[in-house]
């Protein structure tokens, strides 16, 4: 039996749903490394774990809380590794140059762009996805999906993050 | 920073992110999924050839004692050959099931609390399988000696005895060095050095990943 032409189907479905959601891995890769070689190569790592946790995919599920629990386990693991590996000697300055606005119009509004960067990037890992689902706007009830919390949980937690927000930027 | 002030903020971030050109998706590309595909080969692999050697060593260990009931020496090292054999299958077979339980598309904690077992796991096999080949070549090379006719009470030869005496030695000084290796760890005035900056030892970083899990959930 020829299954060259379901794979291709598959493929190209997948590779659809990749290119309408793209921006959860571009930012879940930004919020978890600093360097942009690995944030290219996270962003391909969590591209080739969606490919292959694609097959089990249930289209009855939002396709954003499946890829939103896969970009985060993917992430949260290779900032582990990557600890363990080596530490990485990219200082904060460095590291913010590439989300520098180009042609900045407002410096207040740069200065604040700055400080969240900076904010995110110093979370603990599990803080840190906590942090981008708040900020991508995320229903508790999604929230507590993708991170396996109860949803009241959730809600303890959003309004502990949302105090250290505003006492620390 | 006030909301409305942190969504702007949050928005400038998101588009800034999605413009760089570091992040552009070549997904499908043959050679990076070869590559995943290869590192799961070699895991599963290694652990598939674990449980071979595993049940060589079970074979091995069952024909030495069976077939010298009456010879101490020889029946002591089949029944150690025999059980270092189980441990290696043990050993292996779990490491395998942990690894095939990962599903990274389940809840963040639960794949997180895994993949901390599968570390504490694959740590401890390495440990109990691995450190005691400093000993067990001898049983093995004694085991495979005693399938061949032996007599009973033609005593134990000196190469053995010394053998043993030079392989103890070597895992004393490996223990010794493991100790003094931990200690200077725990030593260390930094609390991260003190978890895993070291990066050599599973246990820890597993002990670490469930510590900062628990914290999470209970803050």
């Amino acid at each position: 039996m020829d299954t060259t032409v379901p794979i291709e189907d598959e493929r190209q479905a997948f590779a659809k749903q990749l290119q309408a959601h793209h921006g959860i891995v571009a930012t879940v890769a930004a919020s978890y490394c600093r360097d942009p070689d690995d944030r290219a190569d996270l962003a391909q790592e969590i591209a080739i774990q969606l490919w292959r946790a694609w097959p089990k995919y249930d289209p009855a599920r939002r396709f954003s809380t499946w890829m939103y629990r896969i970009a985060l386990n993917v992430a949260i693991s290779a900032v582990r590794n990557a600890a363990h590996r080596h530490r990485h000697a990219v200082r904060f300055d460095e590291a913010l140059h590439d989300v520098e606005d180009p042609a900045p119009n407002d410096p207040q509004a740069e200065q604040q762009v700055r400080a969240l960067h900076r904010f995110i990037h110093a979370q603990a890992p599990l803080d840190r996805a906590l942090l981008l689902l708040y900020l991508d706007d995320r229903s508790h009830r999604e929230m507590a999906e993708i991170l396996g919390l109860s949803e009241t949980n959730v809600a303890t937690k959003i309004s502990r993050l949302r105090q250290r927000i505003r006492n620390e930027l | 920073m006030e909301h409305d002030d942190l969504k702007a903020a949050w928005q400038s971030l998101e588009a800034r992110i999605s413009r760089s050109d570091a992040l552009q998706l070549a997904v499908l590309r043959e050679t990076r999924l070869g590559r995943a595909r290869s590192h799961l080969r070699f895991f599963k692999l290694g652990h598939w050839l674990q449980c071979l050697l595993g049940l060589g060593l079970v074979a091995l260990g069952v024909m030495c004692w069976t077939r010298n009931p009456d010879i101490a020496g020889l029946l002591a090292a089949g029944i150690a050959v025999h059980a270092f054999g189980v441990i290696n299958i043990i050993g292996a077979i779990s490491a395998l099931v942990l690894a095939a339980r990962v599903d990274y598309s389940a809840p963040v904690l639960q794949i997180q609390r895994r993949l901390a077992t599968l570390l504490r796991a694959y740590a401890l096999n390495s440990a109990i399988c691995g450190l005691p080949w400093w000993i067990m070549w001898l049983p093995v090379v004694v085991a495979v000696a005693g399938l061949d006719r032996i007599q009973p009470g033609a005593g134990t030869p000196s190469w053995i005895v010394w053998s043993l005496a030079i392989s103890a030695a070597g895992l004393i000084a490996t223990g010794i060095y493991a100790i003094r290796h931990y200690r200077r760890i725990l030593g260390a005035p930094d609390a991260e050095t003190r978890a895993c900056g070291d990066g050599a030892d599973g246990i820890r970083r597993s002990r670490r990943m469930l510590a900062e899990i628990a914290e999470f959930e209970a803050h």
